[in-house]
């Protein structure tokens, strides 16, 4: 006998069918059709985990008093502005309510809560850590899109993710405000994870998904993460832990969970059982990395959401066609195909710093140069910057080689830190200057001189923790020299960051004031050698 | 100049089949030398066949003998009759012309079996008889064999031998089938009704009409014995081995020391030695420069469709590179690879010298570069690496050389072509070259610590001197190094 169906937003002919189609497919076992263990459709997968549990979140959070709800990291010191502050009340992640719903054998089946239980044990996985916040649900209709209010929102699912066109430009804007949206496959449905990734591709054209290498912040920031197993799939990842992330200056902007990470973190893993039984093959992390994942991703929100506060401010780009005066110092930043805007902000920040202790005409804009395309000729300073792989064409290796031998500057930062950046610049470096190596940069070097006398340095706690005593507080730059003069400069901690006065977690490199007189006495060798 | 009597003398011994080998020597020469020896020689063979026959006739007695002649002349004649001896006279004058008709027109031309189709450098032929001829293709002073071994002359078989390395001899017998030895070789050839030859030693191709029923072309090489009914093949022959190529039409070949015998057909090559298994190997085609990545062809007067490599005479069974003295050739690739203050350039590579390269003449490796670090611009060679002559004939040899790089070529783009260089005056030399290794050590300078020496997570700031790196630029498959590559 058919089970009874109860919608609850019944709206027409389509969405009448839709659950007796999801019914009769589920009925049906094994699935008969389709890619093997991806089902004929998503309506395979669409089966609830579990019952709600008698905790409930809160609901309806759409507006409301605009405070700082970060408080600071574990192990970081608090500043005495926040001591002030009452306790911070309130929410980190709104689970989203979107897509269909359907009563499916007396249970009430919706796209957004297959994992019903995820945010009630993912807030006391944050709770047990010192993050005291409510977890609560939202519908995008009645979501704030406000940062300050709501640092990320969680969309969990297992079939297709669609947005409305307001819905897309909103949530877009709500991203580039400093905002996270983390994508959780609950069941690890390719339905959900490719349409969720097409989705966010489409709605951020500048930036595209990269996978998060070993070091990223996510993996480190709490406990670190080197392994982890897999309660289903996997098999490829050769025990690592597999998220793709979509940056937005230096921070992740939209989190792609490939595996499913909330029937782990609430402990419900019968339903993969079931979903095996029905041919099916689902992707899931194991109740154990599920929650560990789940007690890094709260800390991360919460120190990546002051970032998000900070590279969040709208910078004035000057134009690569706008002939700057020719007396003015301009901040000419190259793009490459990696995320070659890793600190939004961040160079205006030093450019007004220059001009207040020096006597160099600045112009404060800085400048995105495409070296496939824009004369860069006008430019004898090119900064360059990344977070992760990226690779040059040879059009681009053409134009940075004649850049350094007609007496440009070329200086490389590796934003946060991070080995795959590291790499990735040692060995496109090699293609651009193969006859050229790159040398430390001794102490008595004229360019820690050429402005501010640097004989020491800070760096930032990650970094001190790790390399402190090596690094003896001696800055760390790299230098080509062509035709007996410097004209690349590459510092593999980052440099970039520092300006902006605002604290990456995990970042390795230099602190502000640290960062401030490095980048200015980099500007200044530049401009006068 | 003898006078007329020595001469006459002399002939008269010649055709007494008396002569010493001093005198035949000296008869040789004046007949060479002086149209009138030849005139009065003439004369007096045709007055000798007349004796012979009109002996043979009236039965005067057995003076026909199994090789060469034994009438003296003058000799005295007994009387008779003036009718009788007007009857000799007349019967003597039909049979002088039939006979001379007869020498001239068959006698003669029968003993001549081939042609000399073309031919060059030094060479020996010992003719029919035992004469020693020596000659050039371009001697220097004309002399009285010069005409024999020369285009177009007519040889009755024997041997032919090269003397030097660029030595090569065309021969075309009756039939139309060719066969052309080069280099230091030795062929005896004949024909009798079947084709016969004998390839001592060396290198011998041919290119062999269809021969008749039951008679097939036999080539005798120490190692092996070809049957050719038709086609065209190339063999190369030593003390021990022969290897047979046959490009068209089968060939059969046997071993001499168990009379085991493969048919080898067109485009396959078996080498024939004691005690190894005579396997068939298909022979690619040569291939031309547009088909050898990699390298190129850079000779201004150069053809992009000539051929670049080619698999016969390899090292190793696959395809090696041919080089030539003729400016015509110059191969030469982008190394792909810029050059760094401190290379130390090492090149290895196996090589042959093959069809008229003399001992004098060597390999020339060149590594260069360019004014716009393309491989057409303008070239200035910091390094010349020679092979040395070769050391030993018909074998693969090793060479290697090492160069380090100047400064003032740093930060420039590496060139290498592969050149010879001429050591006898002609510029007509072939080599092979096969395994070609280019290799570079990187002595980095001294100084502060370097970025490939930094670990991001574990930065040490103590400097040791850095160990120098090498590198294979081109070798192997890397860079089409064994240009087996298409």
């Amino acid at each position: 006998m058919m089970p009874p169906l109860k919608f609850s937003r019944p709206k027409s002919i389509c969405s009448l069918l839709l659950p007796a189609i999801v019914t009769v497919a589920l009925s049906v076992a094994p699935v008969a059709f389709g890619q093997e263990g991806k089902g004929a459709s998503s309506n395979d997968w669409f089966v609830k985990s579990a019952k709600d549990r008698t905790e409930k979140a809160q609901t309806g959070i759409s507006g409301g008093e605009k405070r700082d709800i970060i408080p600071s990291l574990p192990g970081m010191p608090i500043p005495q502005t926040d001591r002030k502050k009452p306790p911070s009340p309130d929410y980190l992640m709104a689970k989203v309510k979107w897509g269909g719903s359907a009563v499916i054998d007396q249970k009430l089946t919706e796209d957004w809560n297959l994992a019903p239980n995820d945010m009630l044990e993912f807030h006391k996985l944050a709770r047990s850590k010192g993050f005291k916040y409510m977890p609560t649900q939202t519908s995008l209709a009645e979501f704030s899109y406000d940062p300050a209010l709501m640092p990320a929102i969680l969309l969990g699912g297992v079939r297709e993710v669609k947005f409305t066109p307001t819905q897309i430009n909103r949530l877009r804007q709500y991203v580039l405000d400093g905002g996270m949206i983390v994508c959780d496959s609950v069941y690890g449905s390719p339905w959900f994870y490719e349409s969720s990734l097409k989705v966010f591709d489409d709605m951020f054209p500048e930036s595209r998904f990269r996978v998060l290498p070993p070091d990223h912040p996510l993996y480190h920031i709490s406990s670190d993460i080197e392994q982890v197993t897999y309660r289903s799939g996997g098999e490829g990842e050769d025990g690592k832990p597999f998220f793709e992330g979509l940056y937005i200056g230096s921070r992740i902007g939209v989190l792609v969970s490939k595996y499913g990470l909330g029937c782990g973190m609430a402990g419900e893993m019968e339903i993969f059982d079931q979903l095996e039984k029905k041919g099916l093959k689902p992707k899931a992390y194991s109740k154990e990395s599920a929650r560990q994942i789940g007690e890094n991703l709260a800390p991360y929100i919460i120190g990546y959401g002051r970032v998000g506060e900070a590279e969040g401010k709208a910078e004035l780009f000057g134009a690569s066609d706008q002939n700057a005066p020719t007396s003015e110092f301009v901040f000419a930043q190259v793009k490459h195909d990696g995320s070659w805007n890793a600190h939004p902000g961040a160079a205006r920040q030093l450019l007004s710093r220059l001009e207040k202790d020096s006597a160099i005409p600045v112009n404060l804009k800085r400048v995105s140069v495409d070296l496939n395309r824009d004369d860069t000729s006008a430019y004898p300073f090119l900064f360059f910057t990344g977070l992760d792989d990226f690779t040059l064409t040879n059009k681009q290796i053409k134009v940075l080689r004649k850049h350094v031998d007609q007496g440009g500057t070329l200086v490389i930062n590796n934003a946060l830190g991070l080995a795959t950046f590291h790499q990735a610049a040692v060995r496109e470096m090699r293609r651009v200057f193969p006859a050229d190596e790159f040398r430390l940069l001794p102490q008595s070097h004229e360019i820690y001189r050429s402005l501010n006398t640097i004989s020491s340095v800070k760096f930032t706690p990650a970094l001190m923790k790790d390399q402190g005593e090596k690094l003896q507080n001696r800055p760390v730059l790299f230098g080509v020299k062509i035709k007996d003069k410097l004209r690349v400069i590459y510092s593999p901690y980052d440099i970039e960051g520092g300006w902006n006065e605002v604290r990456y977690p995990l970042s390795r490199g230099y602190q502000s004031e640290s960062a401030k007189q490095l980048g200015c006495n980099i500007i200044m060798f530049a401009m006068t050698n | 100049m003898m006078t007329d009597s020595d001469l006459e003398q002399l002939i008269a011994a010649w055709l007494d089949g008396r002569i010493g080998a001093a005198a035949s020597e000296a008869l040789q020469q004046e007949l060479r030398g002086s149209a009138k020896a030849r005139a009065i020689f003439q004369r007096f063979a045709q007055l000798d066949a007349v004796l012979r026959e009109t002996a043979d006739t009236e039965n005067f007695g057995a003076i026909s003998q199994a090789s060469g002649s034994s009438v003296s002349i003058p000799k005295p004649i007994p009387a008779t009759t003036r009718y009788a001896k007007a009857l000799v006279a007349i019967a003597a004058v039909i049979i002088v012309v039939f006979t001379a008709t007869y020498y001239f027109q068959h006698v003669k031309t029968d003993r001549n079996i081939a042609r000399i189709k073309g031919l060059n450098g030094t060479l020996t032929w010992i003719g029919d008889g035992g004469q020693i001829v020596q000659g050039s293709a371009s001697p220097q002073t004309e002399t009285r064999w010069s005409n024999v071994l020369s285009e177009g002359a007519e040889l009755p078989g024997g041997t032919i031998e090269g003397m030097a390395p660029d030595s090569w001899f065309e021969l075309e017998f009756h039939d139309g089938s060719t066969s052309m030895i080069s280099g230091d070789s030795i062929l005896t050839f004949s024909d009798r009704g079947q084709k016969e030859l004998r390839l001592k030693q060396g290198r011998f191709s041919a290119d062999v009409m269809p021969q008749p029923a039951g008679k097939p072309m036999l080539i005798h090489t120490p190692a092996a014995v070809l049957e050719v009914i038709g086609t065209q093949f190339d063999v190369e022959a030593g003390p021990v081995s022969t290897m047979l190529y046959v490009r068209e039409g089968k060939v059969q070949i046997g071993r001499v020391d168990d009379g085991k015998t493969v048919v080898v057909p067109a485009g396959h090559r078996v080498v024939v030695a004691t005690g190894r298994a005579m396997l068939l190997l298909p022979v690619t085609p040569d291939r031309t420069w547009a088909q050898t990545p990699f390298w190129e062809n850079i000779s201004t007067s150069g053809d992009p469709d000539s051929m670049a490599t080619q698999e016969t005479r390899d090292d190793d069974g696959a395809h090696n590179l041919v080089l030539s003295e003729e400016p015509a050739r110059l191969p030469a690739q982008d190394a792909g690879y810029t050059i760094r203050p401190g290379d130390v350039f090492e090149v290895r590579y196996d090589w042959l010298g093959g069809i008229w390269w003399t001992d004098q003449d060597q390999i020339a490796i060149k590594l260069f570069t360019t004014d716009n670090d393309l491989i057409s611009g303008t070239p200035t060679t910091f390094a010349t690496l020679l092979s040395g002559p070769s050391t030993a004939a018909g074998v693969y040899e090793t060479a290697s050389g090492s160069s380090t790089v100047p400064a003032t070529e740093a930060r420039k783009r590496l060139f290498v072509a592969i050149d010879t260089q001429d050591g006898a005056g002609e510029l007509h030399g072939v080599a092979h070259l096969d395994n070609f290794q280019l290799e570079v050590t990187h002595f980095p300078e001294l100084g502060s610590p370097r970025l490939d020496d930094f670990q991001l997570q574990g930065a040490d700031f103590s400097d040791p001197p850095p160990e120098p790196t090498a590198a294979i630029i081109i070798g192997g498959s890397l860079r089409n190094g064994d240009f087996n590559r298409k």
